[in-house]
């Protein structure tokens, strides 16, 4: 049975955080939770939260400020030139499932607070996409909410990327809608 | 110890070509289930403080 997002509580990562009964079957996921998340969120490089549902650890994210730099397209070879163009970005640096909440949508609730923290976000600052670097077997989940793989060539990981704020202006008939995101 | 989060990605060549033609009209390439999650976050996100 699906778990509904109203059902879910998010807390940051902290030390007194329960993690025992985590069980991931991706190793680096595992490993990036128990013994390094904590220690990069206390120097400040990442933020990671907890999805819970009835005082479970069934989840958790990890994100980051990231940068998508696409270089200049020359007209030479008939298609119209690009510019050099860099875009501030937001980047959902792990996400993982405890292996015994799969198809709960325990991923699909992470991935709308991820983006409910982002539109909070880009109201403070810019931030017009959002990244991941999807294993291999999640880059299905990520292509059915719109993201587009980044790299022809990757390695263990998948880089993908979306432009979440072309939906949020088809959704806003006019400008001063978006207005209601910035404090 | 897990893998180093890495950031920046760069994009080059074709890479670069897509990325530019997505960021002309990126809602061609949404889809049902991404409209629908940005649409329940903007009613969240009206609701919430960071």
């Amino acid at each position: 049975m699906n778990i509904p997002f109203e059902d879910m509580d998010f807390e940051i990562l902290h030390s007194g955080s329960n993690l025992s009964i985590f069980k991931c079957n991706e190793p680096d996921l595992y490993d990036f939770l128990t013994g390094d998340a904590l220690s990069s969120q206390t120097k400040r490089l990442s933020v990671t939260r907890l999805a819970m549902y009835n005082d479970h650890v069934v989840g958790f994210f990890t994100l980051v400020n990231d940068c998508i730099e696409a270089k200049a397209i020359e007209e030479s070879d008939g298609e119209p030139g690009y510019l050099y163009q860099k875009y501030p970005a937001i980047k959902i640096a792990r996400l993982a499932t405890h292996d015994d909440y799969r198809d709960r949508d325990v991923g699909t609730n992470m991935l709308l607070k991820i983006l409910v923290i982002t539109l909070r976000l880009s109201g403070y600052v810019g931030c017009r996409i959002m990244t991941v670097d999807s294993k291999p077997g999640a880059v299905g989940f990520y292509q059915k909410f719109g993201f587009k793989i980044a790299l022809r060539n990757y390695k263990d990981t998948v880089p993908m990327y979306k432009d979440y704020h072309s939906s949020l202006m088809g959704m806003c008939s006019d400008i001063s809608q978006l207005s209601q995101f910035q404090s | 110890m897990a893998k180093p989060i890495e950031l920046g990605l760069v994009l080059e060549g074709e890479d670069a070509r897509e990325f530019h033609r997505y960021m002309e009209n990126p809602s061609k390439y949404d889809t049902p289930a991404g409209r629908d999650l940005v649409r329940r976050a903007a009613y969240l996100a009206e609701r919430t403080k960071l």
